[in-house]
């Protein structure tokens, strides 16, 4: 295994584009993801794409009006981490010699897809899905939990999304620039109380992309590159194993995993974007990722030590929630944030003096599973 | 309550109608683990072979949320959630609410329900009622 770097990051415009197609919007994410690794087409040995809905080559469509074509490419669903699924394809590939550099993008086209304005469920099939559950249901019920368990209170799960709308307001590629107050995430409609409407990511259109090398081919390329200490995928474990709703088995594996591949532990990261499609998960983020001790996320919350300028920011890109989640774009969306933050390029929304970075995405809700798949990436500047 | 004539919303995983439905799993003979549904082997320690098992009625709810927007087979508001059976296993299931107020770790009982978006389209399924308060 050899060091491997990350030397070109690049995302779309994010918003509610129905009248672009996905290949549109992956294409401008990918040149920009080339232009700024300073890398033409040709030099690219392999692609990874990652994409829901809806057909086939995504890659292929995706890369072909740009000059990309006759390599391997491999196309890789995975909820919503197939984003972070593709970025770890990719390092692997790279890690083990395969190829020294290669492309990893997600995109998903939210508004033309059959979920668009529907809330996302399991498959038709899936005996949750058919008695009702979606993915606000299972975050609504994960937050009543947290309500008894942690003395959580809808104030606390406002707050995340008034944090994250905070960070959104100061970020240009952010759907919703625009910040919002507690009162006014409470007086939104219910969705699945106690979850509301200001507490739900939206559905967004958009794509990110990274380039990937070895690392020395970075230095070779004299290229700005952030280092990668942890590349990590776990699938969920059996739901009859699951203790309390309050915690993903499978977001704490992935966290010891990555922590143990990186030498490094939750006090060294600086800096860290995660999955907050609905506001109150993100305290469960916080507790498995081991940012505080269990039990003690809704102090950390209180703390503003998550916030813009707090000691360890959580989501300065805006999350989810601000943002935008294109499915699957938002794994790589977040990679892409981290390296910004280590570049020193996040303006506004800049960690001081971030050295290490963490991003981390979940997906995936079925019967009998606890979720679907976890995915971890560290990063460390240069 | 009027008599559901619907084919089961999900097979294999109900027997009996009315008062008498309980909701059918497994539990392994080797390692006591028992699942709801039944899978088609131990997932806990390997065993080839389950035996089945009849559900109790009763269970105790988890957590709950009622929800305000449409789902496949259910117009809102809709209450859900999760519910630990006596014999272990965690369902997630449709909970029915007729003004009491539900709390997490209030005893709920098993019953029958029909689910769907209207007459042509009806399925029968289980929910989970809170007990009445115990007579003195």
């Amino acid at each position: 295994m050899r060091d491997v770097a990350i030397i070109g990051i690049g995302t779309s415009r994010f918003g509610k584009f129905p009248d672009r197609r996905f290949d549109d919007l992956g294409a401008e994410a990918v040149r920009a993801a080339l232009a700024d690794a300073g890398v033409g087409p040709r030099q690219i040995q392999v692609a990874y794409g990652a994409r829901i809905f809806l057909d086939q080559i995504t890659a292929q469509v995706v890369l072909r009006d740009l000059g990309i074509a006759g390599i391997e490419m491999i196309n890789v669903e995975n909820a919503c981490a197939g984003g972070a699924t593709a970025v770890r394809c990719l390092w692997k590939d790279i890690a083990s010699g395969f190829y020294d550099i290669g492309v990893a993008f997600g995109v998903e086209s939210m508004t033309t897809s059959p979920m668009a304005g529907k809330l996302l469920a399991p498959s038709p099939d899936d005996i949750d899905a058919k008695l009702g559950s979606n993915m606000p249901v299972v975050f609504a019920l994960i937050a009543r939990r947290l309500m008894a368990t942690h003395g959580a209170t809808p104030v606390d799960f406002a707050q995340v999304s008034v944090k994250a709308h905070q960070a959104g307001a100061l970020n240009p590629a952010a759907q919703y620039q625009k910040t919002v107050s507690v009162d006014d995430v409470l007086a939104a409609r219910t969705i699945a109380d106690p979850i509301t409407l200001l507490e739900c990511c939206p559905n967004t259109d958009g794509a990110a992309a990274v380039v990937m090398c070895s690392l020395d081919l970075a230095r070779r390329l004299g290229a700005r590159a952030v280092k990668v200490r942890a590349s990590v995928l776990s699938s969920a474990g059996y739901f009859f194993r699951k203790g309390d709703l309050t915690s993903f088995d499978a977001g704490r594996r992935a966290a010891h995993a990555a922590y143990d591949q990186a030498g490094l532990g939750p006090e060294d990261i600086d800096v860290v974007e995660l999955h907050d499609a609905f506001a109150p998960e993100e305290l469960v983020h916080y507790e498995d990722l081991g940012l505080c001790r269990p039990g003690d996320a809704v102090g950390l919350l209180r703390s503003g030590a998550t916030a813009l300028g707090g000691r360890i920011p959580v989501n300065p890109s805006g999350g989810l929630l601000s943002l935008g989640h294109p499915l699957s774009a938002s794994g790589v969306r977040t990679v892409c944030d981290i390296v910004q933050q280590l570049r020193g390029d996040a303006g506004a929304r800049q960690t001081p003096d971030a050295r290490i970075g963490l991003a981390q995405m979940l997906g995936g809700n079925i019967n009998g599973l606890e979720m679907g798949a976890a995915s971890i990436h560290i990063l460390e500047r240069l | 309550m009027g008599e559901i004539i619907a084919p089961d919303f999900h097979a294999g995983v109900m027997v009996g109608a009315g008062p008498d439905l309980r909701l059918i799993g497994a539990r392994c003979p080797s390692c006591g683990q028992t699942f709801f549904p039944a899978p088609m082997r131990c997932l806990a320690c390997g065993s080839a072979t389950l035996g089945p098992l009849t559900f109790d009625r009763s269970a105790v709810l988890e957590s709950f949320t009622t929800v305000q927007m449409p789902a496949t087979s259910f117009a809102p508001p809709y209450t859900v959630g999760y519910v630990r059976l006596s014999e272990g296993p965690r369902v997630f299931a449709p909970i029915l609410v007729d003004g009491q107020m539900l709390t997490i770790g209030m005893p709920v009982t098993l019953m029958e329900i029909a689910i769907g978006r209207g007459e042509t389209d009806r399925r029968r399924a289980y929910g989970f009622r809170p007990l009445p308060p115990a007579q003195t």
